[in-house]
C-alpha cells in the first residue's frame, strides 16, 4: 500500500488540492491553509490533553456538580450521589442513563484514546480496523457526554424561585464540562492515519 | 500501486515555522492547577470535624441540618449515628472554615426548634427551613472537638453582657427558665437556671440581668417574686396587683435598688441575694433564714424555742429552725445542737466566693465569721419568762477555731456562760418571792374575817339590833315631840359624821389591802371569794355597830337600864 506520504505528495485538508512536498513546512497553492503529512504534534497534543481530562475526571466526580434548595433545605449533589438517589427512588433507567453518559463514556473514552496513542507509539499492527473503529465511535460519542451539563445548565435557568427552590451549579460541574470539552478535543488532535502509518507498502 | 506524480501538481508554498515546545502542554498544567485548586477548595479548606452527642436526634438529618452562630450558618451535620457504648446519639457535623477558635470548652450546642414557653414562641422560623443546631461559642477554654449538647436553648448567650445573681429562696415558687426579671416594671433579665442546694435546704435561682441595668444592683438590692396576682382588701377597697401578664403566667422576679447614702457598691457576679415572697416583706426586709448552720451550746437550751430570732448586734439575721437533741461527746461533754437558718447577706460578711458547691461556700463564710471573732451566745430576751434567742456577736478574745461541718451544716463557733450569771440572779430573786409566806397571810386573812362574821352572826347582837330598830323609831317620833333637842342633835351628827368619815377610811384602807391580797392571791380563787363575802358582812356589822353608837350617844342610860 502506497502512503501519499511516500510519494512526496501533500492533500489539502480544505480544498482537497494535491500538492507536492518542498521538504519543508508548506502552504497550499490554491487556499493558502497549511499543508502537513499529518496532524501536526498529534500524539504529544492528545496526550496533553487526555492528561489534561484525566486530571480534571477527579474534581468532576468528587465535587458536587449541582446545589439545589428546596423549602430552605440545601442539597448538594455529585453524579454519583445522583445516580445513587434515582437508582434508591426507583428510576434505575434514569440512573443508566446518567451513569453511562456521566460516568463510563467519559472513562471509557479516555481508556480507548490512552489505549490508541500507546499502540501508536508501540507501532503495533494489530487489530487495525478495530482501533480505527473505536476511534470513530469515540470521535462520535463525545458530545453526548454533554447531556449532564445539558441539564445542570436547564435546571438552573427553570427553577429560580428564591429560598423556595432554585438550583445553581457547582464547581464539579464546570469540571466534568471541562473534562467533556478536553476529550473531544484529545479525540480532534489524534490522527487515526497513524495507525495505518506502521502498515508499510502492503 | 504507485504511480508516478504527474506534472500538473504543483509544488506547495514553503513558509518558515518555529520549531519549540509544543504549547499544546500548558492545557494539562492549567487543569492540575484548576484541580489542584479544587481539591484545595474542597479538603484543605473543609472545617473541622465535630462530634456532638444529642439526647435524641428529633428533628435533626443528616445532610440537611444546619449549625448556626447569631444565625448565621456555621456548620451542616453530616451523620447521626446512635452513641457508641451509652445512651443518644452522636452527630457528626462539618463545620465551616476558619471556626475553630469557636470550637473550645464553653461552646454549647443545643436544638432550635420551635418552642411554644409561656415567655414567648421562639424558633418559629424553624417551622419552614426545619430544626438547626444551635451554637454559642462562649470564652476561652481549650479547643475541643467532641462535644455535649444542651438540653435546652441557653438563656444567656455569650455575646450578650450582663451579670448573673444568684437568688436563695425556700420555695422555687412559680418561677422557670427564662422568667422575666424587673426593675421598675421594665423586663431586664430572665431567670436562666435553678437547682436545689446540696443539702436541699433551699433553692438556688440563677438570674441573669441584662447590661447596663445590672449597674443598677447593689448591696442594698432587694429581689421579691412578682409571680401571680396579689389581692389585698382594705378599707379603700380591692387592691389587686399584677406584674405583667408575662409574670403572671411564667412567674418573674423583681428588684428594687433603694437609692441610700453610701449604697451602690457593684455586687461581683454570682452575688448571693434573698428572694423575698412579696414586695412587702422585701421592703420589710422580713426574715427568711435561707441558710441553715449548727450551733452547739453546752449549757441549758430552756427557753429557746423553735422560730425564735437569731440576732446580728440586734439586727434580725435568722431564725432557730431546729433544737437537736443533746448528745455526748467523746470526753463526756454534752452539748445541744441548734439549727438556724440564716440570711449571710444581712451579715457584714461577704459570701460571694468562687467555689463550686453551696456547701463548700458556706463553710469559707463560717469560717471568715469565725476569723473576725464573731461567736453564737446564748441571750435571754425575756428575763419574766425566760424567753432566749441566740447572738452572733464579735466578743473578746476569741480563740481561733477551725470551723467544721457535722451533718452536712456547717458549724458557727459559741461562746457560753454569758448568760449563766443573771440566770443565776433571776433564780435567787425568784428564790426569796417564793419565800414570802403568801399562803400564810391569806389564811390569817381568813381568820380575821371569819371572827368578824361570828361576831356579826351573834344572837346578841341581833337582839340588840333589833332593839335598836324599835329605839330609833321611838327616837323618830320622840324627835318630832322634841324640837328643842334638835340643835343638839345637830352636833351630834355632826360627830356622827366625824365618825363616819373615819370609818369609810378605814373601809377604804380594808378595801385597799383587801385588793392587794386579792391581787396577790387572785390564784387561789375560793379564798378570794370568801375574803369579798366577809368583807360584805364586816361592812354590815360596821353598819350595826354605827347605829349602836348612835342609840348609845343618846341613851347612855341604856347601858345600865336596857332598852325601852
Amino acid at each position: 500500500m502506497t502512503q501519499a506520504v511516500h510519494a512526496n505528495l501533500l492533500g489539502c485538508h480544505l480544498c482537497g488540492k494535491l500538492s507536492r512536498w518542498p521538504g519543508a513546512t508548506a502552504r497550499c497553492p490554491r487556499c493558502g491553509s497549511t499543508l502537513e503529512f499529518r496532524k501536526p504534534a498529534s500524539i504529544a497534543r492528545t496526550w496533553a490533553l487526555l492528561v489534561a481530562a484525566m486530571i480534571l475526571y477527579l474534581p468532576a466526580n468528587l465535587l458536587p456538580v449541582m446545589r439545589t434548595t428546596y423549602v430552605g433545605e440545601e442539597t448538594a449533589d455529585t453524579i454519583i450521589s445522583g445516580v445513587v438517589y434515582f437508582l434508591l427512588n426507583g428510576d434505575w433507567p434514569l440512573a443508566v442513563i446518567i451513569f453511562t453518559a456521566s460516568v463510563l463514556v467519559p472513562l471509557l473514552k479516555m481508556f480507548a484514546l490512552g489505549f490508541l496513542l500507546v499502540s501508536v507509539q508501540r507501532h503495533n499492527r494489530f487489530w487495525r480496523r478495530g482501533r480505527t473503529t473505536l476511534y470513530r465511535i469515540t470521535e462520535l460519542m463525545g458530545r453526548w457526554s454533554m447531556v449532564d451539563v445539558f441539564v445542570i445548565a436547564l435546571l438552573t435557568a427553570l427553577v429560580q424561585a428564591g429560598n423556595f427552590a432554585q438550583v445553581v451549579p457547582d464547581l464539579g460541574a464546570a469540571a466534568f464540562c471541562a473534562v467533556v470539552i478536553l476529550t473531544m478535543l484529545a479525540a480532534e488532535a489524534f490522527d487515526p492515519r497513524l495507525i495505518w502509518d506502521e502498515a508499510g507498502t502492503t | 500501486m504507485t504511480e508516478p506524480p504527474g506534472p500538473n501538481i504543483p509544488t506547495a508554498t514553503v513558509v518558515q515555522r518555529r520549531r519549540g515546545i509544543n504549547a499544546i502542554w500548558v492545557v494539562p498544567i492549567a487543569a492540575l492547577i484548576a484541580s489542584a485548586w479544587l481539591v484545595y477548595q474542597a479538603v484543605v479548606s473543609r472545617g473541622p470535624v465535630i462530634t456532638i452527642h444529642f439526647g435524641n436526634a428529633e428533628g435533626i438529618e443528616a445532610g440537611k441540618t444546619r449549625l448556626r452562630y447569631l444565625n448565621v450558618e456555621i456548620g451542616k451535620v453530616t451523620a447521626v449515628k446512635f452513641a457508641d457504648g451509652g445512651t443518644g446519639v452522636t452527630v457528626t457535623a462539618e463545620m465551616m472554615p476558619g471556626s475553630d477558635s469557636r470550637l473550645t470548652d464553653t461552646t454549647r450546642f443545643w436544638v432550635v426548634k420551635p418552642r411554644l414557653e409561656a415567655t414567648g414562641v421562639s424558633g418559629l422560623s424553624t417551622l419552614l427551613s426545619g430544626a438547626y443546631i444551635g451554637m454559642d461559642p462562649g470564652e476561652g477554654g481549650r479547643s475541643r472537638r467532641r462535644f455535649e449538647a444542651l438540653d435546652e436553648p441557653p438563656r444567656v448567650l455569650s455575646h450578650q453582657t450582663g451579670t448573673v445573681y444568684r437568688l436563695w429562696s425556700p420555695e422555687l415558687e412559680s418561677l422557670s427558665i427564662g422568667s422575666p426579671v424587673y426593675f421598675r416594671r421594665l423586663q431586664v433579665g430572665s431567670v436562666v437556671g435553678y437547682a436545689l442546694s446540696d443539702d436541699h435546704s433551699h433553692v438556688e435561682i440563677e438570674v441573669f440581668v441584662e447590661s447596663p441595668h445590672d449597674a443598677f444592683v447593689h448591696q442594698e438590692s432587694r429581689f421579691w417574686n412578682v409571680s401571680g396576682v396579689k389581692v389585698q382588701a382594705s378599707s379603700d377597697g380591692l387592691d389587686i396587683d399584677v406584674e405583667s401578664l408575662v409574670a403572671l403566667a411564667s412567674g418573674g422576679v423583681a428588684f428594687s435598688s433603694p437609692q441610700l447614702p453610701g449604697a451602690g457598691g457593684k455586687v461581683p457576679r454570682n452575688h448571693v441575694f434573698t428572694l423575698y415572697p412579696s414586695r412587702r416583706e422585701s421592703e420589710e426586709q422580713a426574715v427568711i433564714g435561707t441558710h441553715p448552720f449548727l450551733v452547739y451550746f453546752n449549757e441549758s437550751v430552756r427557753g429557746l424555742k423553735r422560730d425564735a430570732a437569731v440576732e446580728f448586734r440586734g439586727l434580725r439575721v435568722g431564725t432557730v429552725r431546729e433544737i437537736l437533741d443533746a448528745k455526748q461527746l467523746g470526753n463526756g461533754e454534752v452539748r445541744i445542737g441548734v439549727l438556724l437558718g440564716l440570711d449571710p447577706e444581712r451579715m457584714p460578711y461577704d459570701m460571694a466566693s468562687d467555689l463550686p458547691t453551696g456547701w463548700e461556700r458556706r463553710l469559707q463564710w463560717v469560717q471568715r465569721l469565725a476569723d473576725s471573732g464573731a461567736r453564737a451566745q446564748l441571750k435571754a430576751g425575756n428575763l419574766i419568762t425566760g424567753q432566749k434567742f441566740i447572738e452572733i456577736d464579735i466578743v473578746d478574745n476569741p480563740v481561733p477555731v477551725q470551723v467544721t461541718a457535722e451533718m452536712g451544716y456547717p458549724v458557727i463557733p459559741s461562746a457560753g456562760g454569758a448568760l449563766e450569771g443573771i440566770t443565776q440572779s433571776l433564780a435567787s430573786i425568784l428564790t426569796q418571792v417564793e419565800a414570802i409566806p403568801i399562803t400564810e397571810i391569806g389564811r390569817d386573812l381568813g381568820g380575821a374575817a371569819r371572827a368578824a362574821n361570828r361576831l356579826a352572826n351573834d344572837e346578841n347582837l341581833t337582839r340588840t339590833i333589833r332593839n335598836l330598830n324599835t329605839a330609833v323609831s321611838e327616837l323618830s317620833a320622840l324627835l318630832n315631840e322634841a324640837r328643842p333637842l334638835v340643835v343638839n342633835a345637830t352636833e351630834a351628827s355632826a360627830g356622827l359624821a366625824r365618825l363616819m368619815d373615819d370609818a369609810s377610811g378605814a373601809v377604804r384602807q380594808a378595801e385597799q389591802t383587801l385588793q392587794a391580797v386579792e391581787a396577790t392571791a387572785s390564784e387561789e380563787g375560793p379564798m378570794g371569794h370568801e375574803m369579798l363575802t366577809a368583807l360584805r358582812e364586816m361592812s354590815a356589822a360596821a353598819r350595826a355597830i354605827r347605829a349602836m353608837a348612835e342609840y348609845l350617844e343618846r341613851h347612855p342610860e341604856a347601858l345600865l337600864s336596857g332598852k325601852k
